[in-house]
This record gives C-alpha cells, sequence and structure tokens, in this order.
C-alpha cells in the first residue's frame, strides 16, 4: 500500500509542471464540443440510420487529423492551444459510447442496417483523417 | 438548462479522460489509454441503457459526462499512426471490446 502511494506521488510530482489550469481548460473546452453535439443531435433525420452521430464522428475525426497535421508541420501559436481545442473541444465533440449503444440499438432492430451504420462510421473515420492530414499538411 | 447540464457532464467527462491519458502507465500501441476510456465508457453505458435511467438524467450521463469521457477523433487519428493492419487491430480490439463492454454492462444491471 505504502509502495503504491509512493509510486502515485512520483507520477504527480513528475506532471506536476502540466498544471491545474490547463485540466480546467481542458474541461470547458470540452464542455463546448458535448454542448455543439448535443445541439446538433437535436435536428431531426429522416430514416433509420442517426446520420447526424455519423456527421458527427466525422468531422471531428477530419478536424483533429488536420489540427494535428498542421501543428507538426507549422511550429505556430496554436501549439499552446493544443489541449483546449484538440483534447477539449474536438475530443468532447465526438463520442464512442453513443456510437457503441446505437449500433446495440440498430443490431435489435435492423441487422443490416447496424452493421452499415459501424462500417460506414469506421471506415469513413479512416478515410476522414487520411483527408485531414492532407488538407493540414497543404494549409 | 438542459443545454448546462450537457455542458457540466461533458467538462467532467474530458477532465476524467485528460487525467487517465496523463496517468496511463502503460506504453503499448494497441491497448491505450484511450481504449481503456472507450471501453469503460461502453461499459457504462450499457448499464445505463439496462437500468432504463436513460430518459430522466439522459443529458447529463449519457449525452454529457460519457460522451465527453469516451472520444471517436483521437481514436482514429491514434489508429492512423499505424502500419494498415496494426490499425485494423486497434480499431477492431476497441469495437469488439466495447460491444463486449456494453454487454457486460446491461448484463450485471439486470442480474442485479
Amino acid at each position: 500500500m505504502l509502495i503504491m502511494l509512493k509510486i502515485v506521488k512520483m507520477i504527480v510530482m513528475k506532471k506536476q509542471r502540466q498544471s491545474l489550469g490547463e485540466l480546467l481548460i481542458v474541461g470547458f473546452g470540452g464542455g463546448i464540443g458535448g454542448s455543439l453535439r448535443y445541439l446538433l443531435s437535436l435536428i431531426p433525420i429522416i430514416g433509420y440510420l442517426p446520420l447526424m452521430t455519423v456527421t458527427i464522428n466525422w468531422l471531428g475525426a477530419f478536424l483533429l487529423a488536420l489540427f494535428g497535421a498542421y501543428l507538426t508541420k507549422n511550429s505556430s501559436q496554436l501549439t499552446r492551444w493544443q489541449p483546449f481545442i484538440g483534447t477539449g473541444i474536438i475530443g468532447g465533440f465526438t463520442t464512442f459510447s453513443t456510437m457503441i449503444l446505437q449500433f446495440n440499438q440498430l443490431l435489435r432492430n435492423n441487422l443490416q442496417v447496424a452493421w452499415l451504420y459501424i462500417i460506414l462510421t469506421v471506415f469513413g473515420g479512416i478515410l476522414m483523417v487520411r483527408l485531414g492530414q492532407k488538407v493540414g499538411r497543404t494549409v | 438548462m438542459i443545454l448546462l447540464s450537457v455542458f457540466i457532464g461533458a467538462s467532467l467527462g474530458t477532465m476524467l479522460r485528460y487525467l487517465l491519458v496523463m496517468f496511463w502507465p502503460f506504453h503499448t500501441h494497441i491497448f491505450t489509454a484511450v481504449s481503456a476510456i472507450n471501453m469503460i465508457g461502453a461499459l457504462c453505458m450499457g448499464m445505463l441503457f439496462a437500468s432504463h435511467q436513460l430518459s430522466d438524467m439522459h443529458n447529463f450521463w449519457s449525452v454529457g459526462l460519457l460522451g465527453g469521457f469516451t472520444t471517436f477523433s483521437t481514436m482514429m487519428v491514434q489508429s492512423a499512426q499505424q502500419p494498415f493492419y496494426k490499425q485494423l487491430i486497434y480499431l477492431m480490439v476497441q469495437l469488439i471490446g466495447g460491444m463486449l463492454c456494453f454487454m457486460l454492462g446491461s448484463a450485471l444491471v439486470i442480474m442485479n
């Protein structure tokens, strides 16, 4: 028990330079991203597929890849904003748990639509990341 | 009011994710902190789903907290940093693991 406490203390000491302020900034960004996701989910969509979740996740994957590629290529002031924009806003905007929930709900009703949903989300997401990286390098 | 509860939930979820990523002790590429976060999120979502609590505090717990905690974008970008076959393994681990965790979560609630 004592050893475990010591290890935790060591890790905490090491990470102390990343301050509490960054944590709060990330939380603020996550709130913004989550609120945006909620507002978008209010838009009604016709059909079986929960297309809004697909759109949200695609958009988030695209933006995060774009942002990451841009930051690795250019050393800009924006690097300081990475926790706020990347981890916070975009990370809070996209969601994995809702995707799993909707996949499960679809599996109960319509098998084909469920598989279409998951394949669309995942492989579309892979393509979106590649697209985002390409755009981020050229910008 | 709903928007505020979503905002607070998503803030808390995102901060939890940030802390978990920061203090994650392992350096593996197939199962990362993000994998663990998404699976925990799926487990909790399964529990919420089975307990029929989705109506009352739905906006705080499921849309806010779990939505902010789990992340799809980081998973995708992280997977793209690996060769294609490893990327597929990484994604499969999380998707299948997420499904199993969701079912485990709902089973735990239904049994009790």
